[in-house]
């Protein structure tokens, strides 16, 4: 069992399941190999068939029309087999998310409608990076002699950079400095991807380093709006960023279980050492606590309430913790088999440090949380704003 | 005043002072001449760092991620011109005889730039010291001076040492485990040798060593009263190497598996067996085998914490140099008060997992294994007397049975076991505290660093999939910490149990 959803969302846990046992389960150590080996595109283009890369969007247009807590979902399910595919649901979803945030869910929408293939409907994003604290690292926004607005500058790290055709990219304006975000054809000539960036995990969802030279970009918010825009589905996104972090601490969770009930030392099974229960038993309240945690913070993220999102993303970081404890413990349990290739675990530890490097460093996540609550307070005591 | 007596008796109380602090008794005692070549050593690893092991480190982790298969030879040879495979071989040995705790300032630095080319060098140290703590001079003589001699030639001989095997990890550590486990590796004796089966997993360095150190057993179903240590050399008949693994990290380093079919070993290569230990002890078979263990574990485990402290200092530099390079707020994140704090822990963690394999090591040198050669008039003996005198006066009497039976009743007959104890304790305290702080230092670099420690090319992320592997090799830090409460603890506590829930 995973994280407690609702029931009605039985049917795509089961889908995410089904596809999970059958497209990913038999090939995860290929799969990992990228950028050594081929980008698993059968696998993205059978999961854009499935619905996966649409599912926030509105039924009526082309989407599944699920909420936050449905993509929660879909993603703790297929990350706790292989969080790259995970990696790269997630990565549509932030473009598409913040799109709607900026210019409405029907234009978000209209990003995927007609699309021919899985390179045409996904979008790339840049979710390693804060568009709103590290806004100073952003590419600028400008007008071009014809009156277009062009961006220049380098977006590190833009994940699906090598398989989609488009990003949707945060600048800072033309107009100021605050953020306004743009939808950019990565397929231009003024644009140069570098190829597939080898990270410490996520390697079947690349990252490239895109620099953009004057390059013309479709503006999606209003040249004030885009902090706004983005501050108002952040908590989702750090909530959806978590469920892939459940989904791996999960699936380390089970497969430590597993072995330790068929692995002796000692001459009895390392489960019935105590320690070693101990240490099952950690990661069981872990993952547990994780799923309640995530299923409350699912329902709260989008409430557009301020108190509701403080409540979702203290959820959402709270589990990208946990999960980095427990997919060491989970290595630690399998002792030397836990360190290989084989059993899946080191791959876990690799991909929960990545996702919780989603929107950039932890710590400056944490002040980004809380600085809200001390301008309160310290209003309310007379200080400064 | 108090009198001598009332002074031992309540130093004697948990937790006793002569353990507790072991570093204090040794200090006094330390030949001053150490740290002149420790600091000496340092020098070299940085050099080492600069030329080979910074420019190499994140080329050959690309590398076998690329090509599995890749074995780094050049990497082997290179760190042969330097030197490096006979520094810590005691002289009389035809080694550079650098003394022994110096090799943990080295494996810090080397560390510090590349864990896994650490390895490629500090495994080899580890089937020396399955070597040297064997006390079979003969043996160890003709072993370690093929090292010497493929340092001279320019073809490396290296030695690692085979303990682990597919069903039995835990287990070989420990002798209380051994017979309940489930081992494999049988030795059966015929005339002249012993013919041995079975197989070893994740042996460092494998493929790449001439000699390896194997530890078989005779009685499968009681390995602690039959352990036996045999020399196999690459190239034996009957010896032949499997795969080796994909691992997450420390990939310069590749982890074989040797296979035993039918391997005959003669007389001539075994290091230890019953006839071995009897010609100098009459202590039971378990004991010896568990002294032999926690011999080579007590020089190993502290080297594994300075592997941990050099991770931790590589983690800390990676930070600190992207801290300095990058602005947050129109200010440099180095200038930012939670990022200090952040730096300012992890260099404590790296001071605090020093001071452990420090104060390891000096209980080696005061009661432990390298308390013959740390021992001051020894230390200056072995120091200034020229090459010629070990060639001609040492090496002759290495081949001579009354030599390795004299190192033998030294080593296991008249130890002691509070100290081998003591040592045992403190190899374990420093191997969990160096690793562990390792580990909590990688993932720190990472927090501060945000997307950019993710990046191969920064080598953050590097460190935190090699820290990873020393939590569980030289036993898992589980295992580490029973054996820390077994030797440091349980003494001062008689009715303790261990092994038997």
């Amino acid at each position: 069992m995973g994280t407690v959803f609702k029931k009605e969302l039985t049917p795509m846990k089961e889908l995410a399941r089904a596809f999970s046992a059958k497209e990913l389960a038999p090939n995860i150590r290929e799969h990992d190999r990228h950028p050594f080996a081929p980008l698993f595109m059968d696998t993205l283009e059978k999961a854009y068939e499935a619905g996966f890369f649409g599912v926030v969007i509105p039924e009526e247009l082309g989407g599944a029309g699920g909420d936050l807590e449905t993509l929660c979902v879909l993603l703790e399910e297929i990350s706790s087999v292989d969080a790259s595919l995970g990696a790269a649901v997630f990565t549509n979803a932030c473009a598409q998310l913040t799109a709607g945030a900026c210019a409405g869910v029907k234009a978000a929408g209209a990003l995927m409608s007609g699309a021919a293939s899985v390179r045409e409907a996904i979008l790339a994003f840049p979710c390693y990076l804060h568009p709103v604290i590290e806004a100073e690292t952003l590419p600028r926004a400008e007008l071009s002699p014809g009156g277009q607005e062009v961006l220049s500058g380098t977006v590190p790290l833009l994940s699906l950079a090598t398989v989609a055709t488009r990003a949707v990219v945060p600048a800072r304006g033309a107009h100021g400095d605050d953020v306004s975000f743009f939808l950019v054809d990565l397929d231009r000539d003024e644009v140069t991807k570098s190829g597939p960036v080898l990270t410490l995990g996520f390697h079947a969802c690349p990252a490239a380093d895109v620099t953009l030279d004057r390059v013309p970009a479709l503006r999606l918010c209003s040249p004030d709006k885009g902090s706004e825009a983005f501050g108002s589905v952040y908590a989702a996104l750090l909530v959806a960023s978590a469920a892939i972090s459940a989904g791996i601490m999960r699936g380390s969770y089970e497969c430590a279980l597993a072995y330790a009930v068929q692995r002796r030392q000692g001459g009895r099974e390392i489960a019935r050492w105590s320690e070693v229960t101990m240490m099952l038993a950690d990661m069981l309240i872990a993952v547990r606590s994780s799923g309640l945690a995530l299923a409350q913070a699912s329902r709260l993220a989008l409430d557009g309430d301020a108190s509701s999102m403080e409540y979702a993303a203290s959820a959402a970081l709270t589990v990208h913790s946990l999960a980095c404890g427990v997919v060491s413990d989970g290595i630690q349990v399998l002792g030397g088999y836990g360190y290989m290739k084989d059993y899946g675990q080191e791959k876990r530890y690799r991909d929960a440090h990545q996702a919780s490097a989603v929107f950039g460093s932890h710590p400056l996540k944490k002040l980004s949380l809380v600085g809200p609550a001390v301008k309160t307070a310290s209003l309310g005591q007379g200080g400064m704003p | 005043m108090v009198s001598r007596a009332e002074i031992r008796a309540r130093l004697s109380n948990f937790p006793p002072f002569d353990d507790a602090s072991v570093g204090l008794s040794y200090g006094v005692r330390m030949p001053r001449h150490m740290v002149k070549q420790i600091r000496e050593v340092v020098s070299i690893a940085r050099a080492f760092n600069e030329q080979v092991a910074r420019p190499l480190s994140l080329e050959i982790d690309r590398k076998t991620q690329e090509d599995p298969s890749y074995m780094p030879r050049e990497l082997v040879e290179t760190a042969n011109r330097w030197g490096f495979y006979t520094m810590w071989i005691p002289r009389m040995f035809g080694g550079k005889g650098y003394n022994l705790p110096s090799m943990s300032y080295f494996s810090e630095e080397v560390a510090s730039a590349c864990l896994g080319i650490m390895n490629v060098i500090g495994v080899h140290y580890l089937g020396v010291a399955g070597v040297i703590s064997s006390a079979n001079t003969r043996l160890a003589k003709r072993v370690l001076s093929e090292v010497a001699e493929g340092e001279r030639s320019g073809w490396p001989c290296l030695i690692s040492l085979a303990v682990t095997e597919p069903g039995a990890g835990t287990d070989v550590e420990e002798v209380e485990l051994l017979d309940k486990g489930s081992v494999s590796c049988h030795a059966r004796k015929v005339k002249g040798g012993y013919v041995v089966n079975g197989t070893k997993v994740f042996i460092s360095m494998g493929h790449l060593s001439t000699w390896t150190v194997l530890y078989a057993y005779t009685d499968l179903r009681h390995p602690a009263e039959s352990t036996v240590g045999l020399m196999v050399k690459t190239g034996m008949k009957g010896f032949s190497l499997g795969s080796h693994e994909d691992k997450m990290g420390q990939r310069a380093c590749p982890a074989s598996e040797l296979v035993f079919e039918d391997c005959f070993v003669p007389d001539e290569l075994v290091l230890f067996d019953e006839g071995h230990a009897r010609a100098f002890s009459k202590k039971p078979r378990r004991t010896l085998a568990q002294t032999y263990i926690d011999y080579v574990v007590s020089a190993t485990r502290p080297g594994v914490c300075a592997f941990g402290v050099g991770a931790a200092r590589g983690a800390l530099e990676k930070a600190l140099d992207y801290a300095s390079k990058t602005q947050l707020n129109g200010r440099p994140l180095i200038d930012h008060e939670w990022v200090q704090s952040r730096l300012a822990q992890m260099y404590a963690n790296v001071a605090l997992g020093r001071l452990a394999y420090q104060e390891a090591n000096h209980a080696n040198s005061l009661r432990g294994l390298y308390r013959l050669l740390q021992f001051k008039p020894l230390y200056y003996y072995f120091l200034l007397m020229p090459d010629a005198y070990f060639k001609r006066v040492i090496s002759p009497t290495l081949d001579k049975r009354i030599t390795t039976n004299l190192m033998g009743r030294v080593s296991f007959d008249w130890a002691k076991q509070e100290d081998i104890r003591c040592c045992s304790g403190w190899a374990s305290l420093a191997k969990i505290t160096g690793t562990d702080l390792g580990l909590a230092n990688c993932r720190a670099a990472l927090e501060i660093m945000g997307a950019a420690g993710l990046r191969h090319d920064l080598g953050a992320e590097k460190l935190l999939r090699d820290i990873k592997l020393l939590q569980i090799y030289e036993g898992t830090n589980q295992l580490n910490r029973l054996n820390l409460f077994k030797c440091l603890i349980a003494p001062s506590f008689p009715k303790a149990r261990m092994f038997d829930e």
